[in-house]
This record gives C-alpha cells, sequence and structure tokens, in this order.
C-alpha cells in the first residue's frame, strides 16, 4: 500500500501546487475547526469572562472552576448523575446494536435476492431517507403514546429501529461480495442463516462499523425530552442540559457540559475512523 | 417444493423472514407516521379535538394565498442550488487534496472538516464573528481595514443575512458525503494514474477529470443523495444564526415554515402540506440526478 | 471636558491603610489624609462606621463600665421609639455598648436599632444595626415514610438576650466603639421594630488574653476522654435559613444510608453571612485539658478560607478564637484548632454542661475588604475618566493626547499603584492559605498600570482587557465577603486521648457510590410515597431560562419545589405529588393531547395557557371555589394574560416589568436628575452623549408596548376581534419607539450589566431581575446605583407610567384530578409558599436569585430596601398587561419585522406600522375563525 501511495504522489504534481493546496486545506481546516475549539476554551473561562461583551475568544485566566463545580452539583443531584449516564448508555448501547443487528439482516435479501416487491420496498427505503422527521415527530409521538411507550427507554430506541439509512448503507457493501463465496458456502450446507452470518457479516464489518458510528451519534445526541418524563429514566444530555437553565450562576456549568457532551462521539470517530474509510468507498450505489 | 415458482415462494419466504423485524419496526414507527403525515396535509388539525376534511384546502390556500410560502420556496431553492453543488464541489475538492498528504495528516485533516457534523448547535461562534455591532469581529475587521465606515447588521438586515447563511450551510456541508469521497479516492487504482500520464496527461487537474472522478462515480452518486436531501432541508442553522423567523423572513425555508407551523401555530394539517410539497421537490430533484448519472455511465 | 472629582474620602483611604498596618506617610498626595491632631471624638456625621472609627482612633479607651438601666426595669419601644439616657463622663472615651432586650423577628426581618449620639447618628446606620435572634427546632427531625428525613420547622425563642452591638457591614465586622466626649452626653437607642429593652451598658474595649496568658494558667489535668457532638445536632441558630444538609459523597460522614436521604451536615451555602451563628451544648465527660476537632467541608468559595469566631459558654476563650480559618478543601477534612506552628489548642473544661457556638467573620479578610471596595471604586471611576474621553467605540487609530485632555488621569493611576501595591502586600500576609486568586489578578492590574504609565498613547487598545481585570477583582471581592461552612461533627479529645479521625477510603466512597446508583433502580424519586398512599398528583416544572421566561428553572428550583411539596403541600392536603421538570412548551400540548399529560404545570410562560384553552385542555379556574378571593392576591394585571373571554385559565405565579437603573454617582457628578417623563429621559441621555456615555433601551417589544400604553393606545379592541395599532397613539408610540435608534442614537446591542457596572451606561431600562444581577454580582457599586419607575408619558389623569408585564403562571389541565390540582395551584401560589420558595432560592443561589412573585402579600415580605420596594410599588400599580390572542405569537412578529423595516431599511415608520397592521389583522381574523371566536368568546 506504501509504496503504491508513493509512487501515486510523484506523477502529475508541482510542488508549487501542492504547496498551495496545503496551505489552502489548513487554513480551511482551522476555520472549521474554531467553533469547537471555543467551546473547549468556553469551558475553561471564570464566569465574569464568560459574560463579557464583546465576547472574546480567548481566556484570560484559565480555571478548572467550572468542571469542579459541575462535580459538586452532580453530588448534590437526587437521582445520582451515573443512573443518567446509564440510561444513556443503554440507549445507545442497546439501540445501536439491535439497530445494526436488524438493518444488516434486512440488508441481506434486498442486496442478493430477488423477490417478490423488492423494487418498490427499495425504492421506498431511498425516499424515507428524504422525507423530514420533524413532521412526522407528531403523528409518531401519538402512535408511540397508543402503544404506551410515551415515559420509557422504547420511545428513544425504537423509532431508530425504523429508520431507513442504515438498511441503505448495508445493502450497498452487500452487493459487492462476489457471489461465487456464497455459492460455495451453501453447497457447503449452510442454510441461508448461516451463509449470513459467518460468511456475509465479517465481511461488510467495516460497514457495521460505520453504521456503528453514526447510529451512535444519533441516539447520544437524542436528549428524548420530548417523550421522557420520568426522572429515573432521563438521558444524560438532558439531565445535564436542565443544570444549566438554573440561571446566570451555572452558566460556566453549561459551558463544560456543552464540551462532555461533545466528546463520545468524537472519540468514538476518531478511534474509529480507518474503518470509516474504509467503508464509505463501497457505498456507491449500483443500481 | 420444487420448480421455478416453488424456488420463488422459498425465497420470497426467506427474504422476508430477514427483513421481518427491520419492517415491522419500519412501518409502525417510520411508515405509518409519514402516511398519517400526508394524510394530515389534507385536513385541518390543531392539536384541539377536532380534526376537520379540508382536501386540496391547505395546498391551494399554500400555492395562493401563502405569500411566506413562497419567500421560502425561492430560499430554498436559492440555498439548494447554491450549496447544494457547491459543498458538493467543494466537499470533493477538499477530500481529493487531503488525499495527497501522508496518511496521519490525512486522517488528522478529516476528523478536523467532518467535525462540525459531530458536534451540534456549534454555530455560536458565528454569531460572535457576525454580530451586528462594532464588537463583531468581521464588522471590526472591515472598519478596521479602513472598507466600511459603519457597522453592518450582518444577520438582521434582510439585505445581508442570506449570503451570511449560505456561507454557514456551506461550512457545515462536509459531513456523510465528504467521508465518502475521501475513502473512495483511496481506492482508485493508481495504473491507471500512471497509464494517463504515459498517455499525455500532464497536471493534476487533468489527472482529476479523466482518470479521478470516472472511477469515482458511485460515490459521487451517493454523496449526491446525501447532498439534495441535507440542501433541500436547511433551516436549523438559518433559525439559529438570524431568529426565527428572520426579518421580513429573509432567510426562511420550506423546513422552517414547516416547523413554524407545526410547531408556533399549531396547525397540523397545513405544516404537513409543507412536508409533502417540500419532500415532491426532493423526490424530483433525485429523479433527475438519477437519470443524469444513469446516463454518464456507472 | 472636566473629569469628575475622586469619591475616595480621605478618611476612608486612611481607615483602609491603618488597618491594612501600612503605614500613613506613604498615601499618595492626590487624597490628602490628616490625623486628628487632639483626641476628640467626630463632630461631624461620618459616612461610614470606618471613618467614624479612624477619625475616633486617638480617643483613648473609656474607663469602668457604666450601667444604664431602663426605668421600671424595662423599656417597650415601638418603632421609631427611642430609649434614651444622659451619660456623665469626666473625660473622652470610646466604649462597646452592650444591650440586654427581647425582640423577635418581623416578617422575616431581624430586628434592629439604630444608635444616636445627641440626637444624630455618629455613622451610616442602613437598616440598622442588627440585633442577636434565637431559633430553635419545633420538634424531632420527620422522615417520610421510605425513611428520608426532612428538614424540622423553625421557631423563635422569645427570650432576653444580651449582645454587644457590632458593626454589620459586608466588608469590615467587629465589635462597634463609640467615641464619647467629656462632658454629658445624649445617648439614644431607637428601635426599628417593636422590642423591649432592658438595660445598656457602656463597656470599655475588650481586652482578650492571649493563648499564652491563658494557658499558662491551666490546671494540668489530662484526659483521655472523647467525645462527639454531631454537627447537625444544634441546640440553637441565629436565623431560620440555616439548614441542616445531606451529604452523601462521604459514606464517614454519618449517619448515611444509600438508601435514604439523611440530615448528616448543617450550614453550607446557607451558613454564610456575618451575623449568622450556630450553637451546640457540649457535655463535658470529666474535668481536664480538651483539643476541640471540626470535621468540616469549605468547597463553595474556590480557593479562599472561611472564618468563624468560636465561643465557649458565650464568650471567646482566648483572642486567638477571634477568627479561626477553615481553609478552601474539596472534600472532607478535620481540622484541630492549632497554633501557626502547628500546636495544639488546649481548652479547660470542667465536667458538665456547657455551649459551643461558631459565628461567622470576615477575619483576616476584613483587613483589606475595604480596600479592595475602594479600589474597584477607584479604578472605575479612572475607566470612565478615560471613556469620557475616548468615548465608548475606541477609535484606536486616533491619537488621544491623555496630557491635555485628562490630565488628572496619570497622577491618578500612581494613587492607585500605590493602593494596590498595599493591599497586594496585605493579602500576602493572609495567614491561611487563599488569596492567591486576588493576588493574580493585583498583579494583572499592577502590570497594567505600570504599561500604562509608560506609554499611555497605548491606553484605548488596552482598555478592554483593563476593564476585564476590574470585572474580575470584583467578582473576587464578592466571593470574598461569604463565609460557606459545612460542618459534619465537633470533636472534643482529652490531651491524652488519640481519637480515631473519620475518613473513608477510596475504595468505601466507590462502593456506597454503586450502592447509591443500584437504589436508584427502585427508588422512584418522584413520588413521595408517604402515609397517605394513592395516586401522586402529576405536576410539570418547566425549565426555562431566565432570558425567554423571564424566570430562571431548571433542577435547583425543582429541588426547592420538591421539598416544599413534600414538607408542606402533602402533609397538609393528603395529596402527594410526582413533580417532573421538562420542557413545557415543547411537551404539554402533545401530551395532553395524547393523554399522557399532567395534572397541572407549574413557570408556563404567559402565552401558553390561553393556547391551552383554546384547544379545550387547560381547566376554567374562575367558577372553583375559592377563586374570587384569590383575585385580591395579585394586581389586576397579572390575570390579564390567562383570561380568555370569561375565563381564567391559569393563576399568577410571577410577574415582572422594567424599572429604570441609574448611577447615582454619574448623576451627582454630571449634575443631573433621575427623569420622571420621556422628555426628561432624552434631555438626561443627550447630556451624557456629551460626556461620551451611553444609554440603554432594550430593543424590545416590551418598550413599544409601554410606550403605547403610556399614550392611551392599545393593541387590540375590547373583545380582541381587531388590532388597533393604526390609531394616533400607536403611530407616535411606535415613532417614538424606532426614534430611539435611529435619532437618538442609543445603541442596539449591549450588554448592560458589564456597562452600567463599569459607568459607560449609567442608565438604562431594564427588567426587574437586573437589580438581582447587580446586587450581587456587583457588589463594589453598594450604594452607587439606585432603580426607579420608568418613564412616564404626561397625560390627562397625570404622568402614565403603563407598562406590560410578563410573567409565568401555573395552568390546571383538565381532566379527573382537577380540583386536587386546583388545590395545589392555590397553595402554589399562595403568601406562604411563594416567600418561602423565593426565601430558599435566594439562599441557594444567592440574591441574584432572587424571584419575583406575583403574589402582592409574598413581595411585602421580600428584603427589599424601603426605598426599593416603594419604587417597585409605585411602578407595579401602574403596570398592566396586553391581552392573549391566538394571534399574539405573529404579532410579535410582525412588530419586530416593522422595527427592522424601520431601522435598517429606512422606511417611514407610519407606513410601515399601517402595512403590518393589514397583515396582522388578517391573521388575527384567520385565527379567531380557526377557534371559533369572532364572537368574543370560546
Amino acid at each position: 500500500m506504501h509504496t503504491r501511495h508513493k509512487k501515486h504522489k510523484a506523477i502529475n504534481r508541482s510542488a508549487g501546487g501542492n504547496g498551495l493546496a496545503f496551505l489552502f486545506l489548513l487554513l480551511l481546516g482551522t476555520f472549521t475547526a474554531l467553533p469547537i475549539v471555543y467551546s473547549v476554551i468556553n469551558a475553561f473561562k471564570p464566569l465574569p469572562e464568560l459574560f463579557t461583551y464583546p465576547p472574546r475568544f480567548f481566556v484570560q485566566r484559565p480555571t478548572l472552576q467550572n468542571f469542579s463545580e459541575l462535580f459538586r452539583l452532580q453530588q448534590d443531584m437526587l437521582v445520582p448523575v451515573e443512573r443518567y449516564l446509564l440510561n444513556s448508555l443503554f440507549v445507545t448501547v442497546v439501540g445501536t446494536g439491535l439497530y445494526v443487528l436488524i438493518a444488516s439482516l434486512a440488508a441481506y435479501p434486498l442486496a442478493r435476492f430477488d423477490f417478490t416487491g423488492k423494487r418498490i420496498l427499495f425504492q421506498l427505503v431511498v425516499l424515507c431517507i428524504l422525507f423530514r422527521t420533524e413532521v412526522t415527530a407528531i403523528p409518531q409521538y401519538v402512535v408511540m403514546a397508543k402503544l404506551r411507550l410515551i415515559d420509557t427507554l422504547g420511545a428513544v430506541i425504537l423509532p431508530m429501529m425504523g429508520t431507513t439509512f442504515g438498511v441503505f448503507l448495508m445493502r450497498q457493501f452487500m452487493e459487492g461480495i462476489p457471489n461465487d463465496i456464497l455459492e460455495a458456502a451453501r453447497v457447503d450446507g449452510l442454510n441461508e442463516g448461516g451463509v449470513f452470518w459467518r460468511i456475509v457479516t465479517p465481511m461488510v464489518r467495516p460497514a457495521m462499523l460505520t453504521l456503528v458510528i453514526f447510529t451512535f451519534q444519533s441516539l447520544w445526541n437524542n436528549n428524548g425530552v420530548q417523550v421522557i418524563y420520568n426522572e429515573n429514566l432521563k438521558l444524560l444530555p438532558t439531565a445535564l442540559q436542565q443544570i444549566s437553565t438554573s440561571g446566570f450562576e451555572r452558566a460556566g456549568v453549561a459551558a463544560v457540559i456543552a464540551v462532555v457532551l461533545m466528546l463520545p462521539p468524537i472519540l468514538l470517530f476518531f478511534f474509529s475512523q480507518r474503518a470509516v474509510i474504509e467503508t464509505m468507498a463501497y457505498s456507491g450505489m449500483k443500481m | 417444493m420444487g420448480g421455478k415458482s416453488g424456488q420463488k415462494r422459498r425465497i420470497n419466504r426467506l427474504s422476508y423472514a430477514f427483513m421481518a423485524p427491520w419492517l415491522l419496526a419500519f412501518l409502525i414507527f417510520t411508515l405509518v407516521p409519514i402516511a398519517a403525515s400526508v394524510g394530515l396535509s389534507f385536513t385541518s388539525f390543531n392539536m384541539g379535538p377536532r380534526i376537520r376534511w379540508v382536501g386540496l384546502g391547505n395546498y391551494l390556500r399554500l400555492l395562493l394565498d401563502d405569500d411566506v410560502f413562497l419567500i421560502a420556496l425561492r430560499n430554498t431553492l436559492l440555498y439548494a442550488v447554491v450549496t447544494g453543488p457547491l459543498g458538493y464541489v467543494l466537499s470533493f475538492l477538499i477530500a481529493w487534496l487531503i488525499n495527497d498528504l501522508g496518511r496521519n495528516l490525512r486522517s488528522a485533516l478529516t476528523l478536523l472538516f467532518y467535525a462540525p457534523s459531530l458536534a451540534s448547535n456549534i454555530y455560536v461562534i458565528w454569531t460572535f464573528i457576525f454580530s451586528g455591532d462594532s464588537y463583531g469581529l468581521l464588522n471590526s475587521w472591515l472598519i478596521r481595514l479602513g472598507l466600511i465606515r459603519e457597522t453592518v447588521n450582518w444577520l438582521n438586515d434582510p439585505a445581508y443575512n442570506s449570503i451570511v447563511v449560505i456561507i454557514v450551510i456551506l461550512w457545515m456541508s462536509m459531513g456523510a458525503g465528504f467521508l465518502a469521497f475521501v475513502a473512495g479516492l483511496q481506492q482508485l487504482n493508481p495504473t491507471l494514474c500512471e497509464a494517463g500520464a504515459i498517455d499525455g496527461i500532464r497536471n493534476r487537474w487533468q489527472e482529476l477529470w479523466y482518470i479521478t472522478i470516472p472511477q469515482m462515480l458511485p460515490q459521487l452518486l451517493f454523496g449526491a443523495v446525501m447532498a439534495i436531501s441535507g440542501a433541500f432541508a436547511v433551516g436549523y442553522q438559518n433559525a439559529a444564526l438570524t431568529g426565527m423567523p428572520s426579518t421580513d423572513y429573509s432567510t426562511h425555508t420550506l423546513l422552517l415554515h414547516m416547523i413554524d407551523y407545526g410547531y408556533t401555530r399549531f396547525e397540523i394539517g397545513y405544516a404537513s402540506a409543507v412536508a409533502t410539497v417540500l419532500f415532491t421537490l426532493m423526490i424530483a430533484t433525485w429523479a433527475v440526478v438519477q437519470r443524469a448519472f444513469a446516463k454518464r455511465g456507472c | 471636558m472636566k473629569p469628575f472629582c475622586l469619591r475616595i474620602t480621605a478618611a476612608g483611604a486612611m481607615a483602609a491603610l491603618l488597618l491594612a498596618g501600612v503605614p500613613a506617610a506613604g498615601a499618595a498626595k492626590a487624597r490628602a489624609a490628616e490625623a486628628p491632631e487632639e483626641p476628640a471624638p467626630p463632630s461631624a456625621s461620618a459616612s461610614s462606621y470606618l471613618d467614624y472609627a479612624a477619625q475616633a482612633a486617638g480617643v483613648p479607651d473609656g474607663g469602668e463600665e457604666i450601667i444604664l438601666p431602663a426605668p421600671d426595669g424595662e423599656w417597650a419601644l415601638e418603632a421609631g421609639e427611642r430609649a434614651e439616657w444622659t451619660v456623665p463622663l469626666p473625660q473622652a472615651g470610646r466604649y462597646r455598648l452592650s444591650l440586654t432586650y427581647l425582640a423577635q423577628s418581623q416578617q422575616g426581618q431581624s430586628p434592629a436599632v439604630t444608635v444616636l449620639l445627641n440626637g444624630e447618628t455618629p455613622f451610616e446606620q442602613p437598616g440598622g444595626l442588627a440585633l442577636d435572634t434565637v431559633w430553635v427546632d419545633d420538634g424531632v427531625t420527620q422522615a417520610d415514610n421510605r425513611g428520608n428525613q426532612l428538614q424540622p420547622d423553625a421557631r423563635e425563642e422569645a427570650r432576653s438576650h444580651t449582645m454587644v452591638l457590632r458593626d454589620n457591614s459586608t466588608v469590615h465586622d467587629g465589635e462597634l466603639l463609640l467615641a464619647l466626649p467629656a462632658g454629658e452626653t445624649e445617648l439614644a437607642v431607637e428601635a426599628a421594630q417593636p422590642l423591649v429593652l432592658y438595660e445598656a451598658r457602656l463597656l470599655p474595649p475588650a481586652e482578650t488574653p492571649s493563648y499564652q496568658e491563658i494557658s499558662a494558667a491551666y490546671p494540668s489535668a489530662q484526659t483521655g476522654a472523647v467525645w462527639e457532638r454531631e454537627a447537625e445536632d444544634l441546640a440553637e441558630r441565629s436565623d431560620a435559613a440555616i439548614r441542616r444538609q445531606n451529604d452523601q459523597s462521604d459514606p464517614s460522614v454519618l449517619p448515611n444510608s444509600p438508601r435514604r436521604l439523611l440530615l448528616n451536615t448543617v450550614g453550607g451555602s446557607s451558613w454564610k453571612q456575618p451575623g449568622q451563628s450556630i450553637t451546640w451544648r457540649l457535655d463535658v465527660p470529666e474535668d481536664g485539658l480538651y483539643t476541640l476537632s471540626f470535621r468540616y467541608r469549605q468547597d463553595l468559595v474556590a480557593g479562599l478560607p472561611s472564618f468563624r469566631r468560636l465561643l465557649i459558654d458565650g464568650s471567646l476563650p482566648f483572642a486567638e478564637m477571634e477568627a479561626v480559618a477553615f481553609p478552601y478543601s474539596s472534600g472532607w477534612r478535620t481540622l484541630t484548632l492549632a497554633d501557626a506552628q502547628g500546636e495544639e489548642y488546649l481548652f479547660y473544661l470542667e465536667q458538665g454542661e456547657h455551649t459551643l457556638t461558631l459565628a461567622v467573620t470576615l477575619g483576616e479578610k476584613g483587613d483589606f475588604l475595604p480596600a479592595i471596595e475602594e479600589s474597584i471604586q477607584f479604578m472605575n471611576e479612572i475607566y470612565r475618566d478615560i471613556i469620557m474621553v475616548t468615548g465608548v467605540n475606541i477609535d484606536i487609530n486616533r491619537d488621544f493626547n491623555f496630557a491635555e485632555e485628562l490630565p488628572s488621569l496619570l497622577p491618578d493611576l500612581e494613587a492607585l499603584r500605590e493602593q494596590l501595591t498595599a493591599t497586594r502586600e496585605a493579602i500576602g500576609r493572609l495567614q491561611s492559605d487563599g488569596g492567591d486568586q486576588a493576588s493574580g489578578v493585583l498583579g494583572d492590574i499592577l502590570r497594567q498600570i505600570d504599561e500604562f504609565l509608560k506609554r499611555p498613547s497605548r491606553i484605548p487598545e488596552r482598555l478592554d482587557r483593563f476593564r476585564t481585570n476590574i470585572s474580575t477583582l470584583s467578582d473576587i471581592f464578592a466571593d470574598m465577603q461569604e463565609q460557606p461552612l459545612e460542618l459534619d461533627v465537633i470533636v472534643l479529645a482529652g490531651s491524652a486521648a488519640e481519637p480515631e479521625e473519620r475518613r473513608s477510603s477510596l475504595l468505601e466512597k466507590l462502593w456506597f457510590r454503586v450502592q447509591i446508583v443500584a437504589y436508584s433502580f427502585v427508588q422512584d424519586y418522584a413520588a413521595i410515597g408517604s402515609v397517605y398512599g394513592g395516586e401522586p398528583l402529576q405536576v410539570w416544572i418547566n425549565t426555562g431560562d431566565i432570558l425567554s421566561t423571564g424566570v430562571a428553572s431548571g433542577r435547583d428550583q425543582a429541588q426547592i419545589l420538591k421539598d416544599l411539596i413534600d414538607e408542606d403541600f402533602s402533609v397538609s392536603s393528603g395529596i402527594p405529588v410526582e413533580l417532573t421538570l421538562t420542557s413545557v412548551g415543547d411537551s404539554l400540548m402533545q401530551a395532553s393531547l395524547s393523554g399522557v399529560g399532567p395534572d397541572a404545570a407549574v413557570f408556563v410562560p404567559e402565552a401558553t395557557p390561553v393556547n391551552l384553552a383554546l384547544r379545550e385542555v387547560a381547566a376554567d379556574l374562575s367558577d372553583k371555589e375559592g377563586f374570587e378571593e384569590m383575585r385580591e392576591w395579585f394586581y389586576p394585571s397579572a390575570l390579564i394574560p390567562y383570561t380568555l373571554g370569561d375565563g381564567v385559565y391559569a393563576l399568577p405565579e410571577t410577574q415582572s416589568f422594567y424599572m429604570l437603573f441609574y448611577r447615582t454617582d454619574i448623576f451627582e457628578a454630571v449634575g443631573l436628575e433621575p427623569p420622571d417623563t420621556w422628555e426628561d429621559f432624552l434631555d438626561v441621555t443627550a447630556a451624557l452623549q456629551k460626556n461620551n456615555l451611553e444609554v440603554g433601551v432594550p430593543e424590545n417589544q416590551a418598550i413599544f408596548e409601554m410606550l403605547l400604553l403610556q399614550h392611551g393606545g392599545a393593541v387590540f379592541n375590547d373583545d380582541i376581534t381587531e388590532i388597533t395599532l393604526t390609531t394616533p397613539e400607536a403611530v407616535a408610540a411606535f415613532t417614538q419607539w424606532t426614534d430611539l435608534y435611529s435619532q437618538y442614537g442609543l445603541p442596539l446591542y449591549f450588554d448592560f450589566f458589564n456597562r452600567f457596572r463599569s459607568g459607560e451606561m449609567p442608565m438604562g431600562i431594564a427588567a426587574l431581575s437586573f437589580y438581582n444581577q447587580v446586587a450581587i454580582a456587583a457588589p463594589e457599586l453598594r450604594g452607587l446605583w439606585r432603580m426607579a419607575p420608568v418613564p412616564g408619558t404626561a397625560g390627562e389623569g397625570g404622568v402614565s407610567r403603563a407598562q406590560s408585564a410578563s410573567g409565568t403562571g401555573v395552568v390546571v389541565l383538565k381532566g379527573q384530578r382537577e380540583d386536587d390540582a386546583y388545590q395545589f395551584a392555590r397553595w402554589w401560589v399562595s403568601a406562604g409558599t411563594q416567600y418561602t420558595f423565593g426565601q430558599e432560592l435566594e439562599l441557594l443561589m444567592g440574591t441574584a436569585a432572587r424571584y419575583h412573585t406575583a403574589n402582592r402579600e409574598a413581595f411585602e415580605r421580600i428584603p427589599w430596601t424601603q426605598e426599593e420596594r416603594e419604587a417597585i410599588t409605585r411602578q407595579w400599580e401602574q403596570t398592566t398587561d396586553i391581552p392573549q390572542s391566538p394571534a399574539s405569537y405573529y404579532i410579535s412578529r410582525s412588530l419586530t419585522n416593522a422595527f427592522r423595516a424601520v431601522l435598517y431599511s429606512q422606511r417611514n415608520p407610519r407606513e410601515t406600522m399601517l402595512r403590518y397592521n393589514t397583515d396582522m389583522q388578517k391573521e388575527l381574523e384567520r385565527k379567531n375563525d380557526e377557534f371559533g371566536l369572532s364572537a368574543g368568546g370560546a
């Protein structure tokens, strides 16, 4: 891989062009990262600096006070903060795990089999990515209310199960698998379930990882504020955000919370980045 | 069972068995609400006890009697046309430039550019830059450079806030499509590059056009889908920057119009109609794009 | 351009320097100070006790004790009445004044007296000198049936008490010393509230022996006895606000349980102001020498210690106990009283009952707090002087010749530098740790001043940072005045004993935490599950930030409300309540529609109840029992937004409106009076602008409504079917509104708080909540600002100060539990509940969290000063509100657009108004139609 890259780089590239390109990227990149850096800086600002107007970018007297205040506040909470964390983790882990599983299962026939209604279903899958969820939120709420799901963690997990993005992604990837391997497995006596589990799944692992990242991000940021009211079941983003609305005094803590909530998706992305990039290459469509 | 039809039936049963869990969730939590929304678009419903059937009433009102809708439509198309392709091209361009760098640098920069999509609600800093008084960063720089005399209210003045919005949307446009490009570029076949060089390709731009892009068509199509979905559905950034609603609805989009009617005025039927119109627009665009790619050859 | 003169009083500076131990000779030349030539007591009324004390410094200590009895043994004084004595003295002397009295708090205000010498107050005594009161628990600590303990009620004891009067300012605390001249002096004590005076005594200044002297006289009595007192097991406290807390962060804080909430500590943020004290009973097992240890935590004020004065049996055991330092500690620590070298102090105690008292005191901080306050004021003045030359939006390309335009600048900076250096040294000598922050900022500022002095031309660009430093210093200053302390246990250990210190290992803490989390799965935090059984009432409390709803509402508020419900409502009504914190705006309607909504909702924004009513989800409360008499609880304006037709769909909780805030010191310097009418307002604005200062009026619909109402206009016609904004009054109001910005150059965006604080914007209109902010976050402005009703418009009936208020309400939703919910709502908006809620909130988060209740009686009890209360009431009486309609959101929107059209696109105000009026009218008709309201009723 490395040698090939080196060769590739040498062709058709001028040093000047490279330099320019690099500069361009660096500038743009810094620009893009600015807001995140700003968020992080804010977390270290003492209260007066958070309120100064005009707002300043850099911090004059960095302090860890906001962090310790958050720590102290969460100690005083009626429900231990670990509980909220567990709730959020439950939702994200179970939700992600379940969704990746059933989306993969559903994608398999769409990719490899020719069955009645396949065409329609597939079109439906793509179209539903395009329909905006803001308005379906209300009918969806009513559905969940009728099913007595409101105020349970299911109200956050289950709607995710019905989305089509995952199915679409997995299908694209599964399409690229050479048929011979599958045939060979069938000949060897594996039933379809075994083919799926033993052959297909390992081959599409990068895609699954990608889906994991996207689903995790989506579930983690969903604060379920519209469907969960029970104190015990609240999710971490909601609980933390509710601290920050208690008044001016809590502005410093709010800044820390923003950073804390931002971390898990970023960390997850960072660590699985390579797998992600490999996956995306196969996501091009073949119709 | 034997024979073609038996085989067919077996495959059908198998397929649906695999799809069953997801299909169930899909039906209940996605399809039914969407169908309900479309259905609601033919009614007048305001969260009160009564739902009234009005047929095409909402749509007629939308097209004939709603000035704001027309503004929103115009804005949505404007933003979609400008930022869609532009964001698309920008994503690709950046991915392409990044590709030439060493592996670690590439990873770092990829994260850097993808970051806005990862961390939500980050556009606060934009209000700081574009703030309308003399302390806003842009204003203070321009004044310092002597380019303007008085502060410009970038976010609230209808003459300027569209431009600001477009810039911010572009900034946030590096999402899933961008990642697809980055990865796709890594999968390219280098022998083609070499062959091309021998055949007379002199600089990177020619390489791009003749070698790179044709190999990237599948990813380009995927990126197009995501771009369409994203471009037509802009709204949250606008609201955060220029207010909801913006002055004289100058940066209002269909999405915002829908949210306005749905959550501020609680006219659910009407909001559903707007949603359906938006949806139709996206389908239409998707159909066109699909055909264009088919012609180019996959 | 004339800069105004420095306001630092000469004596004040002297006092500060004296107390900081710096020789007076170092004082800067700009502030002439003279020590009194002869030991004569000050004749003119000094402005503060410190000034007075400085002037009286030369007067010798008084001689013997002088007893001043009350005629017939007791003197019953009504508010405003005086007890008077004539005191003959052979020579001038300084004395402390001790009173024996019987007094009780009235309406939440502690009893206070004013001291007069020869008919005049020798120094300012704002609010009077506070007298100690004693509060005890009324009954035993109760628990709910899940085992969680509840705060016991507090009861004030009515018994006679003797105390020496103390200075109760927030920057200095200590016993008062009165300087009486030779000859006859009339000494008077005036009661602020009814009290009974038994006796007064003039005592010579106290001389408490040092530890060395006392310990030299100790009998040698070794003992190995150990005795503990749980701190929450207190006997008396000085006011009811001091609370017990529950701490589950450390299992060794006893008693503790992972499953139940036990009250195992006392104090924390509720025990931090000078004047507060707690007393415990000690049962000493045998005669002997003991050490005293306290297990405590001070994690609320970062980096600074909290001080306490320690008394045994009511008096100081030795001088060092005047101020005991409890250093900052993020976890629980044991402090054994010891001297600077680490030698533990020994106390000789005889067997039997004794009392131990810890009282909040400023301790070492009192040495330099006044100096910091002066410095901050000085810096603000310098900053303002500069601004008045350069203007607020500094053109950094311009060269300012300060030598010419502001000749006093450089000398002032020199003086400031001297003052700050002295203060910094004083802080450096702070024995206990802490003060690094303040030291750091002072260092920063000193560096800046040096830069300014070296290169005055660069001042404009550095000004920003200078201002931020001032703010930072002010905040540290505010922090320093608070002395929070949380106590777990008091340990008396005989000198021969080696008691085991309470401690938990990391593992123990972790295990405890795990248990807590595990129990969280079986706990139902929302329901109280008391003896009463039955289904709990579902109440939602809305989260909101103070900027959008005018009320800050988050976990803190929810927790307080829950406590109140558990301790009061559920107990008296027998109705258990489940309280849920959620974002009402998004979910209430959906939830109610789907049948999963609550029975009542609290802190609901003004516009929501009517919207709910239109959709037949909210209950009409006007027919309910007791409603009519409830009307009296509020001003009529409070009920307007919740009225639709004949029905009322919510009860008012909070009400807020705008007031005028201005800097009295700047007004004095420029020679201005606070404006009465809008014309005056514009005149004042012009005068201030000439001095390069600014005025702030928020760009807000409420201002427009204010002008509209003052002109006699209205948004709607009587039955809310028409928008009436095309009337001449409306157009005049709109024009006036937009003119403020387009003609008079008022800024559109500004941070009023910081600008008001620095003085750049000495006048502005802001919501009542602004008071909260300034009072607590800008303590250096104490006495330099005031709140007044907004400018009015002269009309037929006099000057109208009408404006539209905003607020939140409690909504009752239709359903089976309607009546129970109504009962809850009624309880919630009643005076007692509203007052207690506000008080708890302030205790927890400071005056910055002051709660603006709509309940008139509760308002009376909130500790506003008399002057503030008058100003607020004057404004409140004239306040009204705009009715809500289904198209109200549209009206807001249109007004904003109209405003911007005039300002950015330079449209004509009148035409713009006409155009938008048509729009609004159309929408109103459409909405009325939708809800069938055209006939003017629901």
